[in-house]
């Protein structure tokens, strides 16, 4: 009867307060527009009247995309969920310190963001802007952030666990679930969570074999990474 | 005789690279998109990205009090920045300043970088970039940039130069294409 009473009248109360906390913590968390939580596909440009621009989507850019997984460049902006520009300036001033010349260079990287597609948002624009010294270091803090703090509710449908599935495993999963949950947190860059999640797979079904490829290749990414991608590394 | 060769080779070299740039420079100026060229009307976005708010000096020594600025506090010189600009396009009377982009042919991005502010100015050694983007006009719409110049010529060369530069552009643009 004493518990009862509990259930009712504080510990509904309480779950509710509590679910509140957490979404909006999670939301506080969330420091960019759902729109860039929620992309997977981006374009990335370079644009400058002064610079041709050669490379749009230099090699080094390319490594940062690729180490992470979450995005997948494409090359249509109206299939684009994100259009991320950057430019890349350098200007070096003169003066004189006593009787020497002295020579001053300034760097400035800008990584400005657009929402794509092909129906525009006049909400925001830009969705996004951040600068620094050099533009990779500057696109790769902005892509760790990203990663770092979306919540699960902001994430992309495909990165997200299967239908009637929590995110939080709560629920009976079966293997196949628990394949699909890893390879997208896979895709997301999260591999521990990946190697958790196919671990599980394996567990409650010893004999599956895409779960045990994908257990082993995502075991070796992590590897690769823990090493930070220097010559040697497990590939 | 031999030297006079190698001179004559010398010239002719320099003058077809002479050549190339020009053809390469008429090229670019073709290029020039023709939905800017075909755009009437604008909208002008302003965007301050950071700012320190200096507030009057109360000392003979050191800098001014500083502090970064707040959304708040950035707002009057987000309407500043965005009065200049517009006094730029009005004077040049190539777009009439609309309000709502979704009926614009097309939106002006201009983005100034950590600029200094106080007393009502906007100043200091700071960076900006302006972009020209299509408005909801537009048939094909892409937030693609059509035009983009950016500048950290540390306050040598302000903002509103650069809006005169896109006019500068478009009549050149014009002018190669009547």
């Amino acid at each position: 009867m004493k518990y009862d009473f509990l259930k009712i009248r504080f510990v509904k109360p309480m779950l509710v307060v509590a679910a509140t906390i957490a979404v909006s913590a999670a939301a506080r968390a969330a420091q960019f527009r759902s729109e860039i939580y929620q992309a997977t596909n981006v374009y990335v440009m370079c644009r400058s009247v002064f610079d041709d621009c050669n490379e749009p989507i230099p090699k080094s850019f390319q490594e940062v995309f690729a180490k992470k997984n979450r995005w997948t460049l494409v090359d249509e902006p109206a299939k684009a969920d994100l259009i991320l520009v950057w430019f890349q300036e350098e200007s070096t001033t003169y003066g004189s310190r006593g009787r020497s010349l002295v020579s001053d260079t300034w760097r400035f990287g800008s990584l400005i963001v657009l929402k794509g597609g092909s129906t525009p948002d006049w909400s925001a624009v830009p969705l996004y802007v951040t600068a620094g010294k050099f533009i990779v270091p500057v696109i790769q803090e902005f892509y760790d952030e990203v990663i770092r703090t979306a919540p699960p509710f902001m994430t992309p449908s495909a990165l997200l666990p299967p239908p009637g599935k929590s995110s939080t495993g709560v629920g009976r999963m079966s293997a196949n679930d628990y394949l699909a949950r890893g390879r997208g947190w896979r895709q997301r860059g999260d591999l521990d969570n990946a190697i958790h999640d196919f671990t599980m797979a394996l567990r409650l079904k010893p004999d599956f074999e895409e779960a045990k490829i994908e257990l082993e290749s995502a075991k070796k990414a992590k590897a690769a990474a823990d090493c930070h991608y220097q010559l040697g590394c497990p590939k | 005789m031999k030297a006079s060769q190698t001179l004559h080779a010398a010239m002719l070299c320099g003058l077809v690279v002479f050549f190339l740039q020009v053809q390469a420079k008429d090229k670019k100026n073709r290029h020039f998109p023709d939905d800017i060229l075909s755009a009437k009307t604008i909208v002008i976005r302003v965007n301050l990205v950071g700012g320190t708010v200096y507030e009057k000096r109360t000392k003979h020594w050191g800098p001014a009090p500083h502090h970064y600025a707040s959304a708040d506090e950035l707002k009057p010189y987000i309407e500043q920045a965005h009065s200049e600009v517009e006094e730029v396009f009005t004077r040049k009377k190539r777009f009439q300043v609309v309000s709502d982009p979704a009926a614009a042919d097309l939106v002006c991005l201009v983005i100034i970088y950590s600029p200094n502010l106080g007393e009502g100015k906007i100043s200091g050694e700071f960076s900006h970039a302006i972009m020209v983007l299509k408005g909801g006009t537009s048939a094909h719409w892409d937030a693609v940039p059509l035009w983009m110049t950016t500048s950290i010529d540390l306050a040598h060369k302000w903002y509103t130069d650069d809006v005169a530069l896109l006019h500068d552009h478009i009549q050149k643009a014009e002018k190669n294409n009547p």
